[in-house]
Parts: structure tokens; sequence; C-alpha cells
């Protein structure tokens, strides 16, 4: 359903997109990780035919987004990182509207997405400018739904929303898999990123991985250690640790502090506090792939 | 000695009774963490304190006018960083000679020199988050206000953020921070809880839930 080759894009000297090729299946969900910068916007305004402006070929449900751009917003329901609403309007017209301007029936519009409306309908007379930064997404994706898009793309939609929220967001996009739907997320919550089919990693413009996401907890380089640790403490936690051999780097994690090391570390007991092997999560990976100690 | 004290406020947006009753108190050095699923009124509650809208009813006090960094990053995109250093500074009463003093001190911590005259909207977003968090700290606030000051923010850009805020705790400022991120709770050195405006819990983060897990509940 996404079928990218070469992609190459610069905002005057600076290159945002460095070669990025790969290809999306139908009802394939596809989460885009990468660092703030990273080029991941980017890439959504050339995938929704916004931006002709790059080399290389782009097809998103079966057209070209250059050559045939109105095929493709056709095709394609879009979520971009800033809020597309009318503010103005409330959340029942935001949804009319956007199904009137598809030429879609506005009263369909409730069963596209029943765990995502389930939260909105106590506001459907709100003025989409009233409601909070999560409400505003959520309706947002309602929004680009109402056409029955064939590919969804999603650029962060989760930011700002609550952890419960979060989780319908993504039991949606599991129910839209389901009805052959292709999606592609970006996201800076990595557990969601373990919930798609496949990751697509981000880095500067290049693509560091494309796998699945057992297949990227396995790419994991370095041995990784956790104990248990209060913020307060962890300046101390830091200073002993940063002595020891074989320390490469260590960060907060929760309730806990996370220490990447290499085979020459101890692991010895830090500030009276026992160390455990762990296996790598999400997070840890992106914070191996982008620790500047490495 | 504590540096805020908020009793017993409430405010409606008719028919939506946003914040409820709430009361509590920020001592010097604390870390608050304010959760509570969307529309449970954290926002209007980080306003009321802001005195940027007044409450129903209830009183606000706070040591001083707090700082305060909004969800967005409260940079003016189109003005350089000389320009935004200048603008917050005389906003918050600077003089003209602690402006300066405070603008060399600000761009040589964060590496900006070179892009004084640049517009914000030109620098990486790690420039920008470190400018927003200095610009909202450059009168010294007693007390600091951040509103989702992660949101969008990457996994190593998240935690840099959160150095920021414990290094800013350690000088005695007193922090109201809030956040969807569950392992951030565990960051702060108190909870504050909101569902449906009302305050249902408070307390240190294991005292209100021993883990992410249980912190669920409370948004439910």
């Amino acid at each position: 359903m996404i079928s990218v080759r070469d992609i190459h894009k610069s905002f005057g000297k600076r290159e945002v997109l460095k070669g990025v090729t790969f290809e999306m299946g139908r009802g394939e969900t596809v989460a885009l990780m990468g660092a703030n910068g990273a080029g991941k916007s980017t890439l959504f305004d050339i995938l929704s035919s916004l931006d002709p402006r790059f080399s290389g070929s782009a097809v998103v449900g079966g057209f070209d987004v250059r050559t045939q751009p109105m095929d493709v917003k056709g095709a394609v329901g879009y979520v971009p990182g800033r809020f597309s609403l009318y503010e103005d309007l409330s959340v029942k017209e935001n949804l009319v509207f956007f199904a009137k301007a598809f030429g879609c029936n506005p009263d369909d519009i409730h069963s596209l997405s029943p765990y995502l409306w389930k939260s909105l309908e106590p506001f459907s007379d709100i003025r989409a400018g009233h409601l909070s930064g999560g409400m505003k997404q959520k309706l947002a994706i309602c929004c680009a739904m109402v056409h029955n898009p064939s590919v969804l793309l999603l650029d962060e939609p989760t930011v700002g929303v609550d952890p419960v929220s979060r989780s319908d967001m993504w039991k949606e996009i599991a129910a839209l898999r389901k009805t052959g739907v292709s999606v592609l997320v970006s996201t800076h919550y990595l557990d969601e990123a373990g919930k798609a089919d496949r990751i697509l990693f981000l880095h500067q413009g290049v693509m560091m991985l494309y796998d699945s996401p057992e297949g990227i907890l396995r790419s994991y380089r370095h041995n990784l250690y956790s104990l248990p640790c209060e913020s307060t403490r962890f300046p101390e936690v830091e200073a002993e640790l940063s002595a020891r051999r074989g320390v490469i780097d260590l960060y907060l994690y929760g309730d806990k502090v996370h220490v990447i090391t290499d085979e020459s570390f101890e692991p010895l007991p830090v500030t009276g506090r026992e160390l455990t092997r762990i296996q790598p999560e999400m997070e840890d990976i992106f914070i191996e792939t982008l620790s500047s100690r490495l | 000695m504590n540096l805020a004290e908020i009793n017993n406020v409430s405010k409606t947006f008719p028919p939506v009774k946003a914040v409820r009753g709430v009361s509590f108190s920020l001592g010097e050095g604390e870390v608050m963490g304010l959760l509570g699923a969307n529309g449970a009124g954290k926002t209007t509650l980080i306003r009321m304190i802001c005195s940027l809208i007044p409450p129903d009813s209830g009183t606000v006090w706070t040591a001083g006018r707090p700082g305060y960094m909004c969800q967005s990053f409260s940079l003016v995109e189109e003005l350089s960083v000389h320009e935004n250093i200048r603008y917050y500074g005389t906003l918050m009463g600077l003089s003209r000679n602690e402006l300066a003093r405070r603008e060399e001190e600000i761009t040589e911590r964060l590496n900006l020199v070179q892009y004084r005259g640049t517009p914000v909207r030109a620098l990486s977003s790690g420039y920008r988050q470190g400018l927003s968090f200095s610009v909202a700290v450059i009168a010294d606030p007693k007390v600091l206000i951040l509103d989702e000051p992660t949101s969008g923010l990457d996994a190593v850009a998240r935690r840099k953020m959160w150095k920021m805020i414990h290094e800013r705790a350690s000088m005695g400022t007193g922090i109201i921070v809030s956040t969807h991120y569950l392992d951030e709770a565990y960051y702060c050195s108190s909870l504050s809880l909101l569902r449906e405006g009302q305050l249902i819990a408070r307390g240190t983060p294991k005292e209100v839930a021993p883990d992410e897990q249980s912190l669920l509940r409370y948004f439910r």
C-alpha cells in the first residue's frame, strides 16, 4: 500500500531525508520512530502528496504522490502533527464538514471509530477550540477517517493524550488492521511502537532499522542492568557507576536506573543495591542508538 | 516553608465543572507531578495558579510570580534568540543590566552564542527545548510551572528535560509539572492526581501507586 524508493529531500542546504526506501503491505501497521528532527514529519508530508519537491518515488494506495495527488488524497487519511481542525466549529460540525468535503454521508461518521467516538460523544456540541489537547487529537483522527481511507498516516497522534485514551487509540488501530487499512504512525511512546507489525527507525534522515519489534529488540548490542533508584538519589548512583569499568551510559527509567555496559563490567551492588541483568525494552533500544557515549 | 498554597479552588466553564474544590501546598525544592486523564482539569488548575484565569471561588497564593512553560514551548517563533530572551525578560520586569547578564549566561550555557540573531523556528528542537526552559526561569521564580514539558519529545530529550527540572529543584525552586508519561511520575517527589476536576490522591509516588500499572487506575 506504500512503496517508497530512495527518497531524498532537502530544505536549502540541509538534507532532511537521505535515501529512504521501504514497502508496506495491506493491513500492515508500521511505527515510525526517531528523535525530534529526524525527518518524520517531512516523510509524512511527502506521502500525503502535500510536498512534491523531493527526489525518488513514492506510491501510496496505488497512486503516485507526484502525478496523482488527488487520488492519493482520496485514498489517504492524514493527521498531521499540528492540529488540522476548525477551532470555531463544534466537534460534530467538524466531522460533518470533513464528511461532506470527501462526499460521504455525515450520518455514518459515528460508526467509523467507535473507541474514539465513545469518549468524544459527550463533547459533541463543544467547539473544537475549547477541547483539551488530547481530545483534539482524537477528533482529528476521527475527521481523517470519515472517508474510509485505505491508508492512514498519523503523525504523533498520541502527543498529550492520557494513557487510557492512548490504549483506546491503539485498539482502534488494531481494529483498522483487521479491515485491511494500512497505518503508518509516528510516536515517541516506545511501548506503542512495540504494538506495530514493523518499526521504521529514522535517524538524521537515514533509515537505521526496519524490522519487527522482536527483531529490533534482538539488535541490542550491549548488556543492560537495572537497579531500583529514586530520582533524588540518581546523582549519587551516577557518580558511583561512572567510576566503574565497563559502564557506557546510565539513565532514569521510571523508578529504576538502567545501565548500559560492555563485557568488562562487574555487577557489584551500587550504593548497597543489587543490579539485575535485564532484557532491553524498546525505549532502551532507542536510547542505545542515540546515546552520545557510544 | 511553603512556596504555594492552593485553597479550595473551583472553576466552571458552564456546563463543565473543570476544577472542584482543590487544595494543596507546594514546598521548597518539591517536584509535584500533576497527573490525570485528558479533561481532568490539569491545565485549568495550572492556569489559575499562574493567574492567567481567576478561580470562581477559593484562593491561590504563590511566593512571587511563577515561571511558566506551556505545552508547546512558549517561544515566539519569528523572533531571534536574543529577542526572545529580551521579550520574556522585560515581561518579567528584569532591569537592562540584569537582562544583559542573563542573556550572556543563557546563550553560553546552551552553546547558543553564535545563534543569537537566528529566528527560533530555525533552531533544532534540542536548542528550543533548552531555551524555552531558560526563558521560563529567567527571573529566578520561586515557583515554576511546567505544563506537559515532555509532550512530543523523544526518549533522550525527555531525560534532558528532567535533568533541568531536577537541577532547578535542587536550588530550592518548587515545581509543578504535568505529564502523561507514567514513568515520569517516579521522577517527582510528590504526586497529585486529578479526576473530573477533583483531587483524588496526593502523596509520594510510591504512596500513590507502587508501580506504573497501578497508577493507571486513577485514569479510569
